[in-house]
């Protein structure tokens, strides 16, 4: 893990959060964190005043750490059950979120911890919840509030404390020795849940969740081997707790997809067998619609994985591999370590819980394009069935009947255009990865411009796919961005992307576009097209391109540009 | 109840310890190693962290329960704490003694 970007990370709390500094930076787990832990107790100074201790150098992530009772004056009043002061809680809530949001905009990434308190404290016991004084219904109000107001901050995200206290168990989760001896607020268990939470945010504002996972079937969908017992036997739902937890899996699968992430199946069966189980079992959740793609075939399950994500044009550190067989799970973590290949419970009953524990799936944010995810894979399998019709890749491009939509960078479409730009790697000029605050940033520069591209054919809309932007530079007008998901390249929008970019850099006053590609391992296929395809001459110094604009550059045939 | 598994359930909260520790302070995870000892590693944020982590093995391993924060313990504690061997014996001596049975881990 050592070649691996230091993540740089400052820690407010206002209690003892050394453990948890060490946990993160010791974890053997990527990504690899160097942490500063602030002087504890001093939160509100270290949060508005950029010239304490820790802000230098500026950190990528900043987990802000608290208890209700520290920062929330009314909170302690409230524990004390003493008359509530003139101030109202909200007020306080709202002075602790501003403190945050001004500490946002000097870091990559926020985490916030939602604030609790210890389990023994029953606050006004049986009338907690119908008093307005009682403790757990204010916490739980100052949380939904702290929530809301820092909903709109782009880079900040709120992590569920309660849930690692609960996860830990009351006995562990406080400790009032911890507390007296040392100032530490949790016990180490809290701070393992916690690091791994955080971990799981890092990467996934990273744009590093995964987004694919593959799927055995006998005895992991479903219970039994369909080709023996046929789809009429398998155990799926009905007056049985085995098919009733496999009902279940497949539910939690179902949800996993509706937010975005892909479902295939990698399966060792008849083909024809297997998928008639799935068209025809009247329990079953999952259809064949819900899957991205499918091998179900007697080949090696290593290479069915590789095969699949390569048609999926995914990588293997975006893929999750499900099997109820441990050999085959030791196989494809052995053939393809990216994959991750959790351990598998043997009990079914287990499966569930299993999968929704997994933290691998965190994204920053969820898209209208996430949601219709699969959708676009499947009409993308009609596209290809298409194609194989067609005489010619002329006649089946101009059958597709393609529309590129053309906007400028703004508000409504800002998350899926940084989601885009920072997940993008092999149609990618200079891989640049930057924050949605970054981006809009950036983009406000003098002379510079971002557009994104939607892209529409006779099969749907495969959404926001493509990103250009421009920096003017004296006669010519820079290409910094260029960038397309793999989802539509090769169907002329990238032509088609270039040749307006010509009549925005000429509108910008330019007189020449130019492009420098930047290297990375995965963006070779890029420098392909700007060499064979762009129309762009290769400049003799280096991988940099140029273009004329008293050139005509026209949109391709076959693919009609429409400014949105 | 003997000396052996008290000092496994001391070696193993050591290693959970090092979890959290820098590379520098880690202390090694062994029956021969030194604690507060004069030339061990174990620091103050150490040492509480290692009495919780204890309690907690003890009552979870070894279904005992035991407070290492009586006054006795912690007025000196480089007496119990000088090394993991005198440690095993102080453990030892509460439980047989039935000192520590005080409902510590709330």
């Amino acid at each position: 893990m050592s070649d691996l970007p230091v993540v740089h990370g400052l820690l407010i709390s206002d209690f003892n959060a050394q453990n948890l500094v060490g946990l993160l930076d010791n974890s053997p787990e990527p990504p690899r964190f160097a942490i500063r832990h602030a002087p504890f107790g001093q939160v509100m100074q270290a949060l508005t005043d950029p010239t304490m201790d820790g802000w230098q150098p500026e950190p990528d992530v900043l987990i802000v750490w608290t208890r209700p009772q520290s920062v929330l004056p009314g909170f302690q009043r409230l524990l004390e059950n003493a008359r509530p002061g003139a101030e109202p809680l909200s007020a306080q809530v709202d002075a602790f979120s501003e403190a945050v949001r001004a500490a946002s905009t000097r870091a990559r990434w926020v985490l916030v911890v939602t604030w609790t308190l210890p389990t023994y404290e029953r606050g006004l016991g049986l009338i907690d919840w119908k008093s307005e004084q009682g403790l757990a219904r204010q916490l739980a109000s100052a949380n939904l509030r702290l929530a809301e107001n820092l909903q709109a901050l782009p880079n900040v995200y709120v992590l569920d404390a309660a849930r690692w206290m609960a996860l830990t168990g009351a006995e562990h989760a406080y400790n009032p020795k911890l507390w007296y001896l040392g100032k530490i607020a949790f016990g180490a268990r809290v701070f393992q849940q916690a690091a791994q939470d955080i971990r799981a945010a890092v990467l996934a504002a990273d744009g590093k969740a995964r987004k694919l996972v593959l799927l055995d079937l006998d005895d992991t969908l479903w219970g039994g081997i369909v080709g023996d017992v046929g789809w009429e036997g398998i155990r799926l739902g009905g007056h049985d707790a085995i098919g009733e937890a496999f009902l279940d899996f497949q539910s939690g699968l179902k949800a996993l997809k509706n937010r975005g992430i892909l479902l295939g199946i990698v399966s060792k069966n008849d083909e024809q067998i297997a998928l008639e189980a799935i068209r025809r079992h009247p329990e079953m959740v999952l259809r064949l619609e819900d899957f991205a793609a499918w091998r179900v075939n007697w080949d090696d399950k290593a290479a069915n994985v590789r095969a699949l994500v390569i048609e999926l044009n995914l990588g293997l550190q975006s893929t999750v591999f499900i099997d109820d067989n441990p050999i085959e799970r030791s196989r494809v973590r052995q053939a393809l370590p990216e994959v991750l290949v959790p351990e598998w419970p043997e009990d079914t009953l287990y499966y569930r819980r299993a999968l929704q524990s997994l933290t691998c799936f965190d994204a920053p944010t969820i898209t209208e394009e996430d949601l219709e995810r699969t959708r676009l894979y499947v009409t993308e399998r009609l596209r290809a069935a298409a194609r194989e019709e067609s005489q010619t890749f002329d006649e089946w491009l101009r059958s597709l009947e393609t529309r590129v939509i053309v906007e400028p960078l703004a508000a409504v479409n800002l998350p899926r255009t940084a989601q885009l730009l920072n997940k993008t790697n092999q149609m990618n000029l200079a891989t640049r990865r930057l924050t949605e605050a970054e981006l809009q940033a950036w983009a406000c520069g003098q002379g510079r411009g971002v557009w994104t591209f939607r892209v529409q054919d006779r099969y749907g809309d495969s959404g926001l796919t493509g990103i250009a932007s421009l920096q003017l530079e004296g006669e010519s007008a820079c290409i910094v961005d260029f960038v397309l998901s793999c989802r539509v390249m090769g169907r002329r929008v990238e032509e088609t992307m270039l040749s307006y970019l010509s009549q925005a850099a000429r509108e910008l006053g330019a007189r020449q576009l130019d492009a420098t590609y930047l290297p990375t391992s995965k963006n070779g296929v890029c420098l392909a097209f700007w060499k064979e395809r762009s129309g762009f001459e290769q400049l003799p110094d280096g991988e940099a391109f140029r273009r004329s604009l008293d050139l005509p550059h026209a949109t391709p045939a076959g693919v009609e540009l429409v400014r949105g | 109840m003997n000396v052996d598994l008290i000092t496994q359930q001391i070696v193993d909260a050591l290693g959970e310890l090092n979890q959290q520790l820098p590379p520098e302070s880690r202390i090694e995870a062994s029956p021969t190693a030194l604690l507060l000892a004069p030339e061990g590693m174990l620091d103050s944020l150490g040492l509480v962290n290692l009495i919780l982590l204890i309690e907690e093995r003890m009552a979870s391993e070894l279904s005992t329960v035991i407070s290492l924060t009586d006054d006795r313990t912690l007025a000196q504690p480089q007496l119990a704490f000088h090394d993991v061997a005198s440690l095993a014996q102080h453990i030892l001596l509460l439980v047989e003694a039935g000192a520590g049975r005080d409902g510590a881990g709330q």
